[in-house]
Protein backbone atom coordinates (compact mmCIF):
# COMPACT_ATOMS: atom_id res chain seq x y z
CA UNK A 1 0.00 0.00 0.00
CA UNK A 2 1.22 3.17 -0.88
CA UNK A 3 2.03 5.66 2.16
CA UNK A 4 -0.64 8.10 1.05
CA UNK A 5 -3.24 5.31 1.20
CA UNK A 6 -2.30 4.86 4.66
CA UNK A 7 -1.94 8.54 5.16
CA UNK A 8 -5.47 9.16 4.27
CA UNK A 9 -6.80 5.96 6.30
CA UNK A 10 -5.27 6.97 9.40
CA UNK A 11 -7.18 10.49 8.58
CA UNK A 12 -10.19 8.85 8.18
CA UNK A 13 -9.90 6.42 11.08
CA UNK A 14 -8.89 10.05 13.31
CA UNK A 15 -12.03 11.20 12.42
CA UNK A 16 -14.12 7.96 12.79
CA UNK A 17 -12.42 8.10 16.34
CA UNK A 18 -13.86 11.65 17.51
CA UNK A 19 -17.29 9.86 17.11
CA UNK A 20 -16.19 6.73 19.10
CA UNK A 21 -14.82 9.06 21.51
CA UNK A 22 -17.73 11.41 21.92
CA UNK A 23 -19.67 8.28 22.61
CA UNK A 24 -17.60 7.00 25.11
CA UNK A 25 -17.18 10.33 26.84
CA UNK A 26 -20.94 10.83 27.04
CA UNK A 27 -20.79 14.36 24.80
CA UNK A 28 -24.75 13.12 24.11
CA UNK A 29 -25.23 13.59 27.94
CA UNK A 30 -23.18 17.09 27.27
CA UNK A 31 -25.40 18.22 24.98
CA UNK A 32 -28.83 17.32 26.40
CA UNK A 33 -27.29 19.58 29.78
CA UNK A 34 -26.70 16.33 32.09
CA UNK A 35 -22.98 16.67 32.15
CA UNK A 36 -20.84 19.70 33.30
CA UNK A 37 -20.27 22.13 29.65
CA UNK A 38 -16.28 21.34 30.52
CA UNK A 39 -13.83 22.69 28.47
CA UNK A 40 -16.80 24.15 26.47
CA UNK A 41 -16.04 27.61 24.70
CA UNK A 42 -18.63 29.95 26.05
CA UNK A 43 -18.74 32.76 23.03
CA UNK A 44 -20.38 29.79 21.16
CA UNK A 45 -23.68 28.61 22.15
CA UNK A 46 -24.33 24.58 22.62
CA UNK A 47 -25.74 23.05 19.66
CA UNK A 48 -28.13 20.23 21.45
CA UNK A 49 -28.36 16.62 20.82
CA UNK A 50 -29.68 17.52 17.05
CA UNK A 51 -26.33 19.39 16.38
CA UNK A 52 -23.84 17.12 17.87
CA UNK A 53 -25.74 14.19 15.35
CA UNK A 54 -24.67 16.79 12.26
CA UNK A 55 -21.03 16.99 13.75
CA UNK A 56 -21.02 13.17 13.78
CA UNK A 57 -22.79 12.54 10.05
CA UNK A 58 -20.01 15.34 9.08
CA UNK A 59 -17.51 13.18 10.86
CA UNK A 60 -18.44 9.87 9.04
CA UNK A 61 -19.27 11.27 5.57
CA UNK A 62 -15.68 12.90 5.91
CA UNK A 63 -14.10 9.58 7.79
CA UNK A 64 -16.05 7.42 4.18
CA UNK A 65 -14.54 10.02 1.63
CA UNK A 66 -11.02 10.18 2.79
CA UNK A 67 -10.59 6.49 2.82
CA UNK A 68 -12.49 5.56 -0.24
CA UNK A 69 -11.12 7.96 -2.21
CA UNK A 70 -14.14 9.72 -3.12
CA UNK A 71 -13.84 13.45 -2.97
CA UNK A 72 -11.33 13.85 -1.00
CA UNK A 73 -10.76 17.79 -1.26
CA UNK A 74 -14.17 18.01 0.03
CA UNK A 75 -14.02 15.19 2.37
CA UNK A 76 -11.16 17.31 4.36
CA UNK A 77 -12.98 20.73 3.98
CA UNK A 78 -15.61 18.92 5.49
CA UNK A 79 -14.08 17.42 8.40
CA UNK A 80 -12.32 20.49 8.68
CA UNK A 81 -15.51 22.54 9.45
CA UNK A 82 -17.32 20.06 12.00
CA UNK A 83 -13.64 19.91 13.66
CA UNK A 84 -14.13 23.56 14.15
CA UNK A 85 -17.79 23.06 15.37
CA UNK A 86 -16.68 20.47 17.60
CA UNK A 87 -13.87 22.42 19.37
CA UNK A 88 -16.31 25.61 20.55
CA UNK A 89 -18.63 22.73 22.34
CA UNK A 90 -15.50 20.97 23.88
CA UNK A 91 -11.94 21.89 23.05
CA UNK A 92 -9.60 19.34 23.21
CA UNK A 93 -5.64 19.94 21.92
CA UNK A 94 -5.93 16.46 19.93
CA UNK A 95 -9.08 18.70 18.14
CA UNK A 96 -7.11 21.91 17.17
CA UNK A 97 -4.22 19.09 16.00
CA UNK A 98 -6.68 17.55 13.99
CA UNK A 99 -7.43 20.82 12.47
CA UNK A 100 -4.38 21.69 11.79
CA UNK A 101 -3.72 18.40 9.92
CA UNK A 102 -6.71 18.44 7.72
CA UNK A 103 -6.62 21.94 7.04
CA UNK A 104 -2.77 22.08 5.57
CA UNK A 105 -4.21 18.82 3.62
CA UNK A 106 -6.80 20.65 2.21
CA UNK A 107 -4.83 23.12 0.87
CA UNK A 108 -3.34 20.72 -1.52
CA UNK A 109 -4.49 16.99 -0.75
CA UNK A 110 -1.66 14.15 -1.71
CA UNK A 111 -2.16 12.28 -4.80
CA UNK A 112 0.79 9.90 -4.42
CA UNK A 113 3.74 9.47 -2.33
CA UNK A 114 5.74 12.35 -4.05
CA UNK A 115 3.13 14.74 -2.77
CA UNK A 116 3.67 13.91 1.07
CA UNK A 117 6.78 16.14 0.54
CA UNK A 118 4.68 19.19 -0.60
CA UNK A 119 5.31 22.77 1.51
CA UNK A 120 1.39 21.56 2.75
CA UNK A 121 2.59 18.32 4.05
CA UNK A 122 5.85 19.90 5.15
CA UNK A 123 3.87 21.67 7.89
CA UNK A 124 2.49 18.40 9.12
CA UNK A 125 5.39 16.72 9.55
CA UNK A 126 6.94 19.90 11.38
CA UNK A 127 3.67 20.43 13.27
CA UNK A 128 4.66 16.41 14.83
CA UNK A 129 7.41 17.70 15.96
CA UNK A 130 6.36 20.90 17.22
CA UNK A 131 3.36 18.97 19.15
CA UNK A 132 6.19 16.67 20.31
CA UNK A 133 8.84 19.08 21.41
CA UNK A 134 6.74 21.39 22.68
CA UNK A 135 5.31 19.25 25.02
CA UNK A 136 8.24 17.70 26.19
CA UNK A 137 10.02 20.94 27.55
CA UNK A 138 6.45 22.41 29.03
CA UNK A 139 6.73 19.31 31.26
CA UNK A 140 10.28 19.87 31.67
CA UNK A 141 9.26 23.03 33.07
CA UNK A 142 6.34 22.36 34.82
CA UNK A 143 8.68 20.01 36.93
CA UNK A 144 6.78 16.97 35.63
CA UNK A 145 9.76 14.96 35.38
CA UNK A 146 9.47 14.66 39.86
CA UNK A 147 6.72 11.91 39.12
CA UNK A 148 3.88 13.89 40.81
CA UNK A 149 1.96 14.98 37.82
CA UNK A 150 1.73 11.24 36.94
CA UNK A 151 0.97 9.71 40.40
CA UNK A 152 -1.84 11.92 40.43
CA UNK A 153 -3.25 10.64 37.02
CA UNK A 154 -2.79 7.52 37.83
CA UNK A 155 -5.29 8.47 40.61
CA UNK A 156 -7.82 10.32 38.02
CA UNK A 157 -7.57 7.50 35.63
CA UNK A 158 -11.43 6.19 35.79
CA UNK A 159 -11.74 4.09 32.76
CA UNK A 160 -9.13 2.01 31.60
CA UNK A 161 -9.75 -0.60 28.95
CA UNK A 162 -7.35 -3.14 31.31
CA UNK A 163 -7.10 -3.22 35.11
CA UNK A 164 -4.92 0.10 36.02
CA UNK A 165 -3.25 -2.04 38.88
CA UNK A 166 -1.61 -3.65 35.77
CA UNK A 167 0.32 -0.21 35.75
CA UNK A 168 0.32 0.56 39.71
CA UNK A 169 4.24 0.08 39.40
CA UNK A 170 5.08 2.70 37.48
CA UNK A 171 3.19 4.85 38.78
CA UNK A 172 5.00 4.84 42.35
CA UNK A 173 8.38 5.95 43.87
CA UNK A 174 10.66 5.20 42.05
CA UNK A 175 9.16 3.96 38.92
CA UNK A 176 7.34 6.88 38.40
CA UNK A 177 9.98 9.33 38.16
CA UNK A 178 11.63 6.84 35.68
CA UNK A 179 8.09 7.10 33.79
CA UNK A 180 8.22 10.10 33.66
CA UNK A 181 11.68 10.67 32.74
CA UNK A 182 10.98 8.16 29.93
CA UNK A 183 8.01 9.93 28.78
CA UNK A 184 10.09 13.20 28.55
CA UNK A 185 12.80 11.48 26.58
CA UNK A 186 10.55 9.96 24.36
CA UNK A 187 8.80 13.50 23.18
CA UNK A 188 12.08 15.22 22.76
CA UNK A 189 13.57 12.81 20.52
CA UNK A 190 10.76 10.90 18.15
CA UNK A 191 11.18 13.63 15.51
CA UNK A 192 14.77 12.92 15.62
CA UNK A 193 14.44 9.25 15.39
CA UNK A 194 11.35 9.86 12.99
CA UNK A 195 13.46 11.31 10.56
CA UNK A 196 16.41 9.57 10.69
CA UNK A 197 15.00 5.78 11.35
CA UNK A 198 11.11 6.18 10.24
CA UNK A 199 9.80 3.04 10.48
CA UNK A 200 10.95 2.68 14.28
CA UNK A 201 9.67 5.79 15.03
CA UNK A 202 6.54 4.88 13.50
CA UNK A 203 6.17 1.86 15.51
CA UNK A 204 7.17 4.12 18.75
CA UNK A 205 4.54 6.43 18.29
CA UNK A 206 2.26 3.11 18.31
CA UNK A 207 3.83 1.79 21.20
CA UNK A 208 3.50 5.10 23.11
CA UNK A 209 0.15 5.77 21.95
CA UNK A 210 -1.69 2.37 22.42
CA UNK A 211 -0.31 2.34 26.02
CA UNK A 212 -1.54 5.87 26.64
CA UNK A 213 -4.72 4.80 25.04
CA UNK A 214 -5.27 1.78 27.35
CA UNK A 215 -5.51 3.40 30.44
CA UNK A 216 -7.46 6.36 28.88
CA UNK A 217 -9.53 5.44 25.66
CA UNK A 218 -11.17 8.93 25.83
CA UNK A 219 -8.13 10.44 24.25
CA UNK A 220 -7.86 7.86 21.43
CA UNK A 221 -8.22 10.30 18.35
CA UNK A 222 -5.05 12.25 20.02
CA UNK A 223 -2.86 8.85 19.35
CA UNK A 224 -4.68 8.37 15.79
CA UNK A 225 -3.66 11.77 14.66
CA UNK A 226 0.54 11.33 15.94
CA UNK A 227 -0.16 8.37 14.16
CA UNK A 228 -1.26 9.57 11.11
CA UNK A 229 1.43 12.67 10.96
CA UNK A 230 3.90 10.50 11.83
CA UNK A 231 3.62 8.24 8.71
CA UNK A 232 4.12 11.02 6.27
CA UNK A 233 8.05 10.36 7.65
CA UNK A 234 8.53 7.08 5.42
CA UNK A 235 8.50 9.34 2.48
CA UNK A 236 11.83 10.81 2.69
CA UNK A 237 12.66 14.02 2.21
CA UNK A 238 15.25 13.92 -0.62
CA UNK A 239 12.05 13.63 -3.02
CA UNK A 240 11.16 17.02 -2.17
CA UNK A 241 11.45 19.49 -4.98
CA UNK A 242 13.38 22.76 -3.76
CA UNK A 243 12.13 26.07 -4.05
CA UNK A 244 13.32 27.50 -6.97
CA UNK A 245 13.89 23.83 -8.72
CA UNK A 246 13.91 23.84 -12.67
CA UNK A 247 10.97 21.56 -12.92
CA UNK A 248 10.39 19.46 -16.10
CA UNK A 249 7.86 21.51 -18.16
CA UNK A 250 4.27 20.23 -17.99
CA UNK A 251 3.02 19.66 -21.51
CA UNK A 252 1.26 22.80 -23.51
CA UNK A 253 -2.04 21.64 -24.83
CA UNK A 254 -2.51 24.06 -28.11
CA UNK A 255 -5.70 25.83 -29.04
CA UNK A 256 -6.40 24.39 -32.29
CA UNK A 257 -4.33 21.38 -32.13
CA UNK A 258 -6.15 17.46 -32.21
CA UNK B 1 15.30 20.32 -18.69
CA UNK B 2 15.73 18.24 -15.57
CA UNK B 3 15.09 18.93 -12.08
CA UNK B 4 17.81 20.79 -10.58
CA UNK B 5 17.78 21.80 -6.83
CA UNK B 6 19.22 25.71 -6.88
CA UNK B 7 18.82 25.26 -2.81
CA UNK B 8 18.98 21.88 -0.15
CA UNK B 9 15.90 20.02 -0.65
CA UNK B 10 15.42 20.29 3.53
CA UNK B 11 15.09 24.27 3.21
CA UNK B 12 11.93 23.23 0.50
CA UNK B 13 9.05 25.59 1.70
CA UNK B 14 8.05 28.68 -0.13
CA UNK B 15 7.73 31.80 1.69
CA UNK B 16 3.84 31.93 3.08
CA UNK B 17 4.50 28.49 4.23
CA UNK B 18 7.85 29.58 6.60
CA UNK B 19 5.95 32.61 7.25
CA UNK B 20 3.24 30.74 8.67
CA UNK B 21 5.66 27.88 10.31
CA UNK B 22 7.85 30.68 11.99
CA UNK B 23 4.55 32.07 14.02
CA UNK B 24 3.85 28.57 14.76
CA UNK B 25 7.18 27.97 16.15
CA UNK B 26 7.27 31.64 17.66
CA UNK B 27 3.65 31.42 19.65
CA UNK B 28 5.04 27.74 21.01
CA UNK B 29 7.83 29.74 22.38
CA UNK B 30 6.21 32.29 23.91
CA UNK B 31 3.89 29.77 25.31
CA UNK B 32 7.31 28.29 27.40
CA UNK B 33 7.53 31.52 28.74
CA UNK B 34 4.02 32.91 29.65
CA UNK B 35 2.06 29.61 30.67
CA UNK B 36 -0.94 31.47 30.80
CA UNK B 37 -1.14 30.82 26.84
CA UNK B 38 -2.42 28.05 25.16
CA UNK B 39 0.54 26.01 24.21
CA UNK B 40 0.66 22.24 23.41
CA UNK B 41 0.76 20.93 27.35
CA UNK B 42 -0.04 17.78 27.85
CA UNK B 43 -0.99 16.03 31.67
CA UNK B 44 2.29 18.23 32.80
CA UNK B 45 0.90 19.24 36.20
CA UNK B 46 -1.86 17.14 37.09
CA UNK B 47 -3.21 18.14 40.52
CA UNK B 48 -4.03 15.93 43.47
CA UNK B 49 -7.47 14.36 42.00
CA UNK B 50 -9.11 13.43 45.66
CA UNK B 51 -11.77 15.55 47.02
CA UNK B 52 -14.77 15.54 49.37
CA UNK B 53 -18.53 16.23 48.35
CA UNK B 54 -21.56 16.09 50.02
CA UNK B 55 -24.89 17.25 49.52
CA UNK B 56 -27.30 18.67 52.37
CA UNK B 57 -27.93 14.85 53.68
CA UNK B 58 -24.34 14.59 54.00
CA UNK B 59 -25.04 11.92 50.94
CA UNK B 60 -21.40 11.80 48.75
CA UNK B 61 -21.71 13.18 45.63
CA UNK B 62 -19.27 12.19 42.79
CA UNK B 63 -18.06 14.90 40.45
CA UNK B 64 -17.01 12.32 37.63
CA UNK B 65 -20.70 11.65 37.31
CA UNK B 66 -21.11 14.94 35.79
CA UNK B 67 -17.80 15.38 34.00
CA UNK B 68 -16.92 13.89 30.17
CA UNK B 69 -14.85 10.84 30.79
CA UNK B 70 -11.62 12.44 28.75
CA UNK B 71 -11.77 14.70 31.78
CA UNK B 72 -8.51 14.00 33.56
CA UNK B 73 -7.40 16.93 35.79
CA UNK B 74 -9.68 17.51 38.77
CA UNK B 75 -8.68 21.05 39.88
CA UNK B 76 -9.90 22.86 42.65
CA UNK B 77 -11.85 25.43 40.00
CA UNK B 78 -13.58 22.77 38.16
CA UNK B 79 -14.54 20.80 41.20
CA UNK B 80 -16.24 24.13 42.08
CA UNK B 81 -17.65 24.97 38.94
CA UNK B 82 -19.25 20.97 38.27
CA UNK B 83 -20.38 21.85 42.02
CA UNK B 84 -22.31 25.07 40.95
CA UNK B 85 -23.60 22.85 37.65
CA UNK B 86 -25.03 20.28 40.15
CA UNK B 87 -26.47 22.60 42.50
CA UNK B 88 -28.23 25.02 39.68
CA UNK B 89 -29.46 21.96 37.75
CA UNK B 90 -30.90 20.31 41.51
CA UNK B 91 -29.36 17.35 40.54
CA UNK B 92 -28.25 17.23 44.81
CA UNK B 93 -30.05 19.16 47.37
CA UNK B 94 -27.73 22.23 48.40
CA UNK B 95 -26.31 23.82 50.10
CA UNK B 96 -22.62 21.25 49.13
CA UNK B 97 -19.66 20.86 50.71
CA UNK B 98 -16.62 20.61 49.06
CA UNK B 99 -13.26 19.87 50.55
CA UNK B 100 -10.46 19.68 47.87
CA UNK B 101 -6.99 18.76 49.55
CA UNK B 102 -6.65 22.36 52.27
CA UNK B 103 -9.45 24.23 50.54
CA UNK B 104 -13.15 24.06 51.85
CA UNK B 105 -16.00 25.59 49.73
CA UNK B 106 -19.66 26.19 50.93
CA UNK B 107 -21.88 26.49 47.48
CA UNK B 108 -25.59 27.23 48.19
CA UNK B 109 -28.43 28.26 46.49
CA UNK B 110 -29.25 31.89 45.99
CA UNK B 111 -32.73 32.84 44.23
CA UNK B 112 -32.37 30.39 40.58
CA UNK B 113 -28.64 30.41 40.96
CA UNK B 114 -25.86 28.96 42.91
CA UNK B 115 -22.82 31.10 44.42
CA UNK B 116 -19.54 28.95 46.08
CA UNK B 117 -17.79 30.60 49.01
CA UNK B 118 -14.36 29.91 49.91
CA UNK B 119 -14.17 28.58 53.74
CA UNK B 120 -11.79 27.99 56.17
CA UNK B 121 -8.63 25.83 55.53
CA UNK B 122 -9.49 22.37 55.82
CA UNK B 123 -7.04 21.82 58.12
CA UNK B 124 -7.11 25.07 60.60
Amino acid sequence: MRVVDTYYRLLAATLASLVLADLHNDLWGFQAGRIFPYRHIPIFPLYGRPGLVVEWTAFLTSAIGLWFGIRRRAALWLGAAAMFASLTQHFSNHGTLTLMVLVFTAVRPPLDDADLVGPNMLLARWQLAIVYVFTGLNKVIADYMGGQSMANLYLALRDPLVPREWFAIAFRHPGVVALSAGVVLFELLIPVILSRWPRVGVALVVAFHGGITLLMPGILPFGLIMLTMSVLYLVPLRAAPAVGADLPPRPMRVRGSS
Amino acid sequence: MGSKALVPTRIALPWPYRILLAGNLAFCMAGLVFTKLPSWRMFEAIPDPRYVMTDATGRSVRVEDYLPHDAYSFRAQTLVNVALFVCERGAAPAPLALTVGEQRFRIKRVGKRCVSRVRAHARR
